[in-house]
C-alpha cells in the first residue's frame, strides 16, 4: 500500500518546482505579503512550505505568468528562507538529551547553529538579490541589487567583523566557506563535551562560540545597509517547519514574534498544536497585535473548494487532458450539493415532482416517523418549499439536505424480519454511500489541503483516462475514497491515545475518531430529528494532557479541524474550549456530512462510550477490509 | 559540435517494493511511478539547458537479469524521450544483463528478449540491427561523426572458455575489430566513438577484484587507433563507475567515460561516490581554442536527489557538471595560465568562469587534471575557494608557500 502522502512535498521540490506549480492560494499568501509579522498554520500537506519557499526570489522567477503579477510585486520586504531540517539532530543525536547535564549546551548549540543557517540563509537571499536574472524578471527586479567586486569586498569584510569570522575572507564564496568550519568546530565541540575530562573547557569554548540567530541577521541587516545604503528596506525570515525544530526553538522564534527590529518580519510555519503555543501567558505575543495568523486548514468550505478546483485544473493540464475539463466532466455532480439550491421554479432541487432534495425529503417523511413529526412540528409544507423566501428555505429546509439524505441512506429504514417480528435495521457500515461520490463531494474532502488533493486526483485522473475520458464509474469513486481512507487511518493508528491505562492492549488516536465518529452519527441517524447535524464536539478544560497532545498530534495530521470563533481565536494553540469537526476526507466512513453542524462536549462522546462498555478500537483487519474489494 | 545523451545501465526490474530491488525504477505498478518521475524529470532538466540533443545513447544493461518487462519499459522510455527532445538517433548497446546467459525465461535464444523490442534494438535502422546481430557491430556516419556501436556480450550464454563462463566478462574477437578496421580505413570522420557495454581495461584500481573488462579490448583500440590517427572517446557503461580518463596509448590514446548508472540501486563501498547519473557529453567542433588537442570538449552530467529531481552534478562527484575532456596539459601549464590571468586583471578575484573566458581551453581538462591545476596554484600562493558549482570557484593571489 503506498502512502497517502508519498505524491508531494514541497519539502523535497527546489524553488523551480515549486514555482512553475505553484498555484496561488490569494487570500493567505496576500498576507503572508503583508510588511507584518506572520504566523502561518496547518497541517501536514497543506501547502505551507509551498507558501514559504514561494516567497523567494528564485521561486518567483521560475512562477507562471498567471500568478498575480501585481501580488508578487507588493512583496516589499527581502524573503530569506530558512529550512528546518534534520540538522540539528543530526548533530546531537549522539548526546543524551534527557541527561540535564546537557540541556543548557544543547540549547546553545541548537541556537548557535540556527544562527549559521540564518546566515548561509541571508547569504542565499544576498546571491539572488544581485543575480542579473532578478534584474531582469520584472516580477521580481524591484528586489535587484548591483554588485561589484569591490563592494562584495566591503561587504565580507564588514560582515566577518560583526559576525566574528577570523581571517582573510574577501567574497561570498569564502565567507560561506568559513560558515562551514563553524559547524566542524561545533562538531568538535559536542564530541569533547560527551567526554567528562575535557568537558569544563568544551563548555567555556562553547560560551564562546555561542551566537544569537536574531542577532546574527539584524547584524547582516546594518552590514548590508552600510554597504548598500540606497536600498533600506525591510527583511523577512520565513521559518519553515517550526514544529519539527528542537522546543527551545520553536519557543524562541514563537517569542520573537513579539519584539524584533522593525528592520526584520518574522513569517513561521508551523502545524496547528506545537510545544510552542503550550504555554500562553501575558507575555506570549499575541495574534491580531504581534502578529497575524493565516491558517490554512480552517478556510472557508467555498475558499478551499476553489483552491483544489484550480489545483486539480494544473493537475489536469500537466497530465495532457484539455485544460477546459472540469472536475464535473470526471467525476459527475454530487447529489448533495448546495450548490444552484436556491434555483427556483420546475428545475429547481425543491421543486415538486421532479427536485432532487424535494424527492429525498418526501421519501423519508414517508419512511422516517421522527422527520415526519419534525415537518408537522414545524409546519414544514414539502409542496411549498420551492416557493419560500431564501431565508425561510434556508431554516426549514437547506438546512436539512445532508441529514435527510444521511438518514435515507442510512438511517434505520432498512426493513427487515426477524423470528417472524419485522424490524428496521441500517445499511453496512462498510459501504461508501453514492452521496460522497462526484465533484463536490471530492473536493470538499480534499479539504484544501494539496497533498490530499495529489494523492486523491491522480488515482481519479488515471481511472478517467482509462475509462476512455468518460465520467469515473461510481464504484471506483467508491474505490478511491475507501483506499485514501485506509491510508489515512493507517497513518493515524501510529498516533498512540493513552485512553486505557489498565488495559493491556493499546490505543491509538483511531479509537478516539471511532468513538466521535459514531457518536454523531448514532445521534444523526436516528431519534427526533433534528435539522443541524452533530458534527462538532467542543475540547473540554479537565480532559487529560496525554489525550490533549494525542489530539494534538490528530490536527497535525489534519484529522481533526479547530474551527474558528467569531474572535478569530481557538484555530490553534490550545485545544482546552476548542471547537473541532473531524476532516471531511473521513465523513464517507462514520457517515457524517460534508458540512459542519452542531457541537457536543468530548467529554460526553467519552463517557457515553464507556457506559456502553466495549471499545470501538480499529484493528490491522478492520484497515485490510477496505482492501479486499480494491 | 555534436552532442549526446548518455543513460546508462537503468537495470528495470519487476520488483514490487519501491524500497529494495536492483534498480529504483521497477515495472510493478508501485514502483513504476518513480519511472516515470525520473524520465520526466531527465526531460525537464534538459529542456532547461536550452541544448539540441543529436545523439541517444544507453550503453547496455536496460533490464535487470534479462527482465523482459523491464527492457521493454526501458527501451519505450528512451524512445519517448527521443521524441520529447527531439532528438535525432537513439542508440543502445547490449550489457551484460540484457542477455538471458542462464537461460531463465527464455528456451533456447538468450538474445530474444533484445531482438524482440520495437524500435528495434539497438537502432537505427532494421539494417543496422541486423548487422550488429549477425556481426557484433555496427557503424554509423552522421555530420561527420562516427559512431561505431560494438556488441561486448556478443558470446554472453553461447560457451565456457578457459577463462571462464562467457557471461562473466566482455569481450570483443580479434576478427571482429578487423571487420571494424576494415570498414573505416576508407572512409573520413572528424570524430570516432566508440559504444560498448564493457570497460576496456581491468579497474583494479577501483574493485579490489575486476575481471570482468573486455577481452580483446587492447586491441581494439590500437587499430582503431592506427586506422584512424586519431584518439576515439568511448562510452561504456557497466561497472556504475563515474569516471572520465584517458586509455592508454601515445598522444593518440583514447578517452574513455565510464558512465554511471541511471537508475541501479547503489550498495557497496563505492556507492556514496557512485551517484546515479546521465550525462549530456558536448564535443567541441575543431577550433584555435583547443591548441591541436583534439576531440575535446566538455560533460554535463546531473545525478538523481532523494527529492526527486535531477541536480546538476556537484564538484564532489567524478563527473562533475561542466566536466572536460581532450586538453592533457599537465598542471605546470595550466596554472601558469591561470596566474597570467590573475596578473593581469584589477579584479580582488576571480571565479573559474571569468578564468575560462581569458583561457577557454582549460575547460577541456578532465575534473582529476582539475584537481592538479588547484594544488599546483596553491603551491603558487593562490587561495582556491571551491564551490559545489565548478564555474563559481574563486581565485585570488595571497602570495606563495
Amino acid at each position: 500500500m503506498s502512502a497517502l502522502f508519498e505524491d508531494y512535498n514541497a519539502r523535497f521540490s527546489d524553488l523551480r518546482t515549486v514555482g512553475a506549480t505553484f498555484v496561488l492560494r490569494e487570500k493567505a499568501f496576500k498576507s503572508i505579503c503583508g510588511t507584518g509579522n506572520t504566523l502561518i498554520l496547518g497541517p501536514r500537506g497543506s501547502g505551507k512550505t509551498t507558501l514559504l519557499k514561494m516567497m523567494k526570489i528564485s521561486a518567483q522567477i521560475a512562477a507562471k505568468p498567471t500568478v498575480n503579477f501585481l501580488t508578487l510585486k507588493s512583496i516589499k520586504y527581502r524573503p530569506v528562507y530558512l529550512s528546518a531540517d534534520r540538522l540539528f539532530e543530526a548533530l546531537t543525536k549522539g548526546v543524551d538529551s534527557e541527561n540535564s547535564e546537557f540541556g543548557p549546551i544543547l540549547s546553545s548549540i541548537s541556537k548557535t547553529l540556527a544562527a549559521i543557517r540564518i546566515k548561509f540563509s541571508f547569504l542565499d537571499t544576498f546571491a539572488e538579490m544581485t543575480d542579473e536574472r532578478t534584474n531582469l524578471t520584472p516580477v521580481v527586479s524591484h528586489h535587484f541589487v548591483g554588485l561589484t567586486r569591490t563592494l562584495e569586498v566591503e561587504f565580507c569584510k564588514l560582515l566577518c567583523k560583526t559576525w566574528e569570522i577570523e581571517g582573510d575572507v574577501i567574497n561570498i564564496k569564502e565567507l560561506r566557506a568559513s560558515l562551514f568550519t563553524q559547524i566542524s568546530a561545533i562538531n568538535r565541540l559536542l564530541d569533547s563535551y560527551t567526554s567528562p575530562s575535557t568537558r569544563s573547557e568544551s563548555a567555556s569554548l562553547a560560551n564562546k562560540l555561542f551566537v544569537d540567530p536574531i542577532t546574527s541577521a539584524i547584524s547582516f541587516i546594518d552590514c548590508f545597509d552600510s554597504v548598500f545604503p540606497a536600498s533600506g528596506k525591510q527583511w523577512a525570515l520565513c521559518v519553515d517547519e517550526l514544529e519539527i525544530m528542537p522546543h527551545d526553538l520553536q519557543d524562541y522564534f514563537y517569542m520573537n514574534l513579539r519584539s524584533t527590529d522593525h528592520r526584520l518580519l518574522l513569517k513561521i510555519a508551523t502545524s496547528p498544536f506545537t510545544s510552542a503555543f503550550s504555554a500562553f501567558d501575558s507575555a506570549s505575543p499575541m495574534d491580531n497585535n504581534d502578529y497575524t495568523s493565516v491558517n490554512l486548514s480552517d478556510a472557508k468550505k467555498s475558499e478551499s473548494i476553489k483552491f483544489t478546483r484550480q489545483l486539480v485544473s494544473e493537475m489536469v493540464k500537466r497530465e495532457g487532458h484539455p485544460g477546459s475539463l472540469s472536475v464535473q466532466a470526471i467525476l459527475g455532480k454530487s447529489p448533495i450539493t448546495e450548490e444552484n439550491s436556491d434555483q427556483k421554479g420546475s428545475e429547481g432541487p425543491y421543486s415538486s415532482p421532479r427536485g432532487a432534495h424535494y424527492q429525498r425529503f418526501r421519501k423519508l417523511a414517508g419512511i422516517d416517523e421522527n422527520f415526519s413529526a419534525y415537518l408537522d412540528r414545524n409546519q414544514v409544507n414539502l409542496e411549498e418549499l420551492d416557493s419560500l423566501d431564501e431565508s425561510s428555505r434556508a431554516s426549514k429546509a437547506r438546512q436539512a439536505i445532508w441529514q435527510v439524505a444521511l438518514r435515507l441512506e442510512h438511517g434505520a429504514n432498512q426493513k427487515f424480519r426477524a423470528m417472524g417480528v419485522a424490524k428496521n435495521r441500517q445499511n453496512s457500515r462498510k459501504t461508501i454511500s453514492s452521496i460522497y461520490m462526484g465533484a463536490e463531494s471530492f473536493l470538499a474532502m480534499c479539504e484544501g489541503n494539496p497533498r490530499v488533493t495529489m494523492g486523491m486526483f491522480r488515482t481519479v485522473l488515471e481511472k478517467f483516462r482509462s475509462n476512455g475520458s468518460k465520467v469515473v464509474s461510481k464504484s471506483a469513486q467508491s474505490e478511491i475514497i475507501e483506499s485514501t481512507i485506509a491510508k489515512y487511518l493507517s497513518l493515524l493508528s501510529a498516533i498512540a491515545l493513552p485512553l486505557n491505562k489498565n488495559k493491556r492492549h493499546n490505543s491509538s488516536v483511531v479509537t478516539l475518531l471511532e468513538l466521535i465518529g459514531e457518536y454523531c452519527a448514532s445521534q444523526n441517524l436516528s431519534g427526533i430529528f433534528s435539522p443541524e447535524p452533530l458534527s462538532t464536539f467542543i475540547v473540554d478544560d479537565n480532559l487529560p494532557v496525554d489525550i490533549i497532545k494525542s489530539f494534538g498530534a490528530a490536527i497535525n495530521q489534519g484529522a481533526f479541524v479547530m474551527i474558528e470563533d467569531k474572535e478569530k481565536r481557538k484555530s490553534y494553540g490550545r485545544l482546552q474550549g476548542a471547537r473541532m469537526r473531524l476532516s471531511y476526507l473521513l465523513c464517507p466512513r462514520y457517515k457524517l456530512p460534508l458540512t459542519f453542524g452542531r457541537s457536543v462536549p468530548i467529554q460526553k462522546i467519552l463517557t457515553a462510550k464507556k457506559r456502553g462498555g466495549t471499545e470501538a478500537t480499529i484493528r490491522i483487519k478492520d484497515l485490510f477490509q477496505y482492501h479486499e474489494n480494491i | 559540435m555534436h552532442r549526446l545523451l548518455i543513460v546508462s545501465d537503468l537495470h528495470v526490474s519487476e520488483e514490487s517494493s519501491s524500497d529494495s530491488g536492483p534498480s529504483l525504477i521497477s515495472v510493478h505498478p508501485d514502483g513504476k511511478k518513480l519511472g516515470e518521475c525520473m524520465f520526466n524529470e531527465l526531460v525537464r532538466a534538459i529542456k532547461l539547458e536550452d541544448c539540441d540533443i543529436d545523439w541517444i545513447v544507453c550503453p547496455g544493461d536496460l533490464g535487470d537479469k534479462a527482465n523482459r518487462a523491464g527492457q521493454e519499459y526501458a527501451w519505450e522510455k528512451l524512445t519517448w524521450v527521443k521524441v520529447q527532445l527531439n532528438a535525432k538517433h537513439l542508440i543502445g548497446t547490449a550489457g551484460n544483463h540484457d542477455f538471458d546467459s542462464r537461460l531463465i525465461t527464455a528456451d533456447f535464444d538468450p538474445r530474444a528478449n533484445l531482438q524482440s523490442l520495437t524500435p528495434f534494438f539497438p537502432g537505427v535502422s532494421q539494417a543496422d540491427c541486423d548487422k550488429y546481430w549477425s556481426r557484433h557491430f555496427c557503424i554509423h556516419n552522421h555530420d561527420g561523426m562516427r559512431v561505431v556501436n560494438l556488441n561486448s556480450s556478443a558470446y554472453h550464454g553461447n560457451a565456457t572458455g578457459p577463462s571462464g563462463p562467457e557471461h562473466l566478462h566482455g569481450r570483443v574477437a580479434a576478427q571482429t575489430v578487423d571487420h571494424i578496421c576494415e570498414e573505416i580505413k576508407d572512409q573520413t570522420a572528424t570524430v570516432n566513438v566508440l559504444v560498448t557495454h564493457h570497460h576496456l581495461t581491468r579497474n583494479d584500481h577501483i574493485y579490489d577484484r575486476d575481471n570482468s573488462e573486455m577481452s580483446g579490448a587492447g586491441k581494439l583500440i590500437k587499430k582503431l587507433t592506427d586506422t584512424t590517427n586519431s584518439p576515439w572517446l568511448v562510452i561504456h557503461g557497466h561497472q556504475h563507475y563515474p569516471e572520465i580518463d584517458y586509455g592508454r596509448g601515445s598522444a593518440l590514446a583514447p578517452i574513455i567515460i565510464s558512465a554511471g548508472s541511471f537508475s541501479a540501486r547503489m550498495s557497496g563501498v563505492h556507492a556514496m561516490a557512485s551517484p546515479n547519473q546521465f550525462y549530456v557529453v558536448e564535443i567541441a567542433a575543431p577550433s584555435q581554442v583547443q591548441d591541436g588537442w583534439y576531440p575535446c570538449g566538455t560533460v554535463r552530467a546531473w545525478n538523481w536527489t532523494p527529492e526527486r529531481f535531477w541536480e546538476k552534478s556537484p564538484t564532489v562527484h567524478r563527473i562533475p557538471y561542466g566536466a572536460g575532456f581532450g586538453c592533457r596539459m599537465n598542471p605546470t601549464q595550466s596554472a601558469r595560465r591561470v596566474l597570467s590571468t590573475l596578473e593581469s586583471s584589477a579584479e580582488p578575484y576571480l571565479t573559474l568562469q571569468d578564468i575560462l573566458v581569458a583561457e577557454p581551453i582549460l575547460g577541456y581538462m578532465l575534473p582529476k587534471d582539475f584537481g592538479l591545476l588547484v594544488w599546483q596554484l596553491e603551491q603558487n600562493g593562490v587561495k582556491v575557494t571551491k564551490t559545489l558549482s565548478a564555474l563559481d570557484t574563486t581565485f585570488r593571489k595571497v602570495g606563495a608557500r
